[in-house]
């Protein structure tokens, strides 16, 4: 791109020799290897916590078709299957939370320690 | 390396091609963030966050500008932020505004000869003290010599402030060393 053909005089000239002249500080030595630490760790986390949420969705979801077609069919007040699960609520509500954690300790806390250990192996 | 090859390998994950963009354009987004925010304590962070949010949004970059403009542009909107949050007044008109030549080293005050690199320095002190907009503008023409159509897509100036900046920008640094060495008044004629 041109400069508009702008003549440069004495005024240009001074500023841009201020402007060029180094710094008292720079950027610390350490700016690209800290950031590009950044950077990984945040794509790592993005691709884990969706790795995670989609396996999720797909096991919630499953079970949610499952449970509608179990239940749906027969909207009798009765359904034993149905009155058992309402029967033992808080139970289940446990059971699901800790199948819950043990995946996402699975999916990403171990993951992330892994990848912590192997992160400083190399760095 | 060029831009498009760049960012498809930085889409594909390769932590060369991360550094590699990096050392790229660290210097354009220092000197836009050092001129623009003046708090040292806060100018690292700061790029380190332009950075972040570059690598965030590049799958949407587009390429209808160049990368440069487009990194430039994240750093200037979020440098704007940044004073926003930080309480700064952003629009101020360079009529209203007085060169702060106090303290600075002046031709009859100092004993030793008053040599280019006191020069540079008065230069340096008085494009510090000048409007944010002004001082974004002069750093990015004369520094990173973008053209005013560059300067546009980073700043989303029109093409007539920028230059109005630019004039106005050039008066005040040009008052403000007449007003610290008056023998430098006849060298200092805007030409154009």
């Amino acid at each position: 791109m041109g400069r508009e053909n702008e003549q440069m005089n004495e005024l240009d000239r001074l500023i841009r020799e201020a402007l060029k002249e180094k710094p008292e500080w720079e950027l610390s030595l350490t700016f690209t290897d800290t950031l590009l630490e950044k950077v990984e760790k945040r794509l790592w986390w993005r691709e884990v916590i969706q790795a995670f949420a989609m396996k999720t969705a797909i096991v919630v979801g499953t079970l949610a078709i499952l449970l509608v077609i179990l239940i749906l069919p027969s909207r009798d007040t009765s359904n034993p299957f149905l009155t058992l699960l309402l029967d033992n609520w808080q139970l289940v509500t446990g059971i699901c939370l800790l199948v819950l954690f043990t995946f996402f300790s699975d999916q990403v806390l171990l993951k992330y320690f892994n990848f912590r250990v192997s992160y400083q192996n190399t760095g | 390396m060029d831009d498009a090859t760049l960012i498809e390998q930085v889409l594909a994950g390769n932590t060369h091609a991360n550094r590699f963009l990096i050392e790229k354009y660290k210097n354009l987004v220092w000197h836009m963030v050092l001129r623009m925010v003046s708090q040292q304590e806060d100018v690292e962070d700061l790029c380190q966050e332009v950075f972040l949010r570059v690598f965030k949004d590049i799958g949407k970059f587009r390429g209808e500008s160049k990368l440069s403009t487009w990194i430039g542009a994240i750093a200037y909107n979020m440098c704007i932020t940044y004073l926003r949050k930080k309480g700064k007044n952003l629009v101020v008109p360079v009529e209203d505004y007085t060169p702060v030549t106090a303290g600075m080293p002046s031709e009859d005050s100092a004993d030793k000869a008053f040599d280019k690199n006191n020069m540079k320095k008065i230069v340096h002190q008085i494009i510090e003290s000048l409007p944010v907009q002004y001082r974004t503008v002069i750093t990015l023409f004369y520094l990173e010599e973008l053209s005013y159509k560059e300067i546009e897509e980073i700043t989303g100036m029109p093409d007539g402030t920028i230059k109005s900046y630019l004039n106005r920008g050039r008066q005040a640094i040009r008052e403000g060393i007449i007003k610290l060495v008056p023998d430098m008044q006849p060298e200092l004629q805007v030409t154009k």
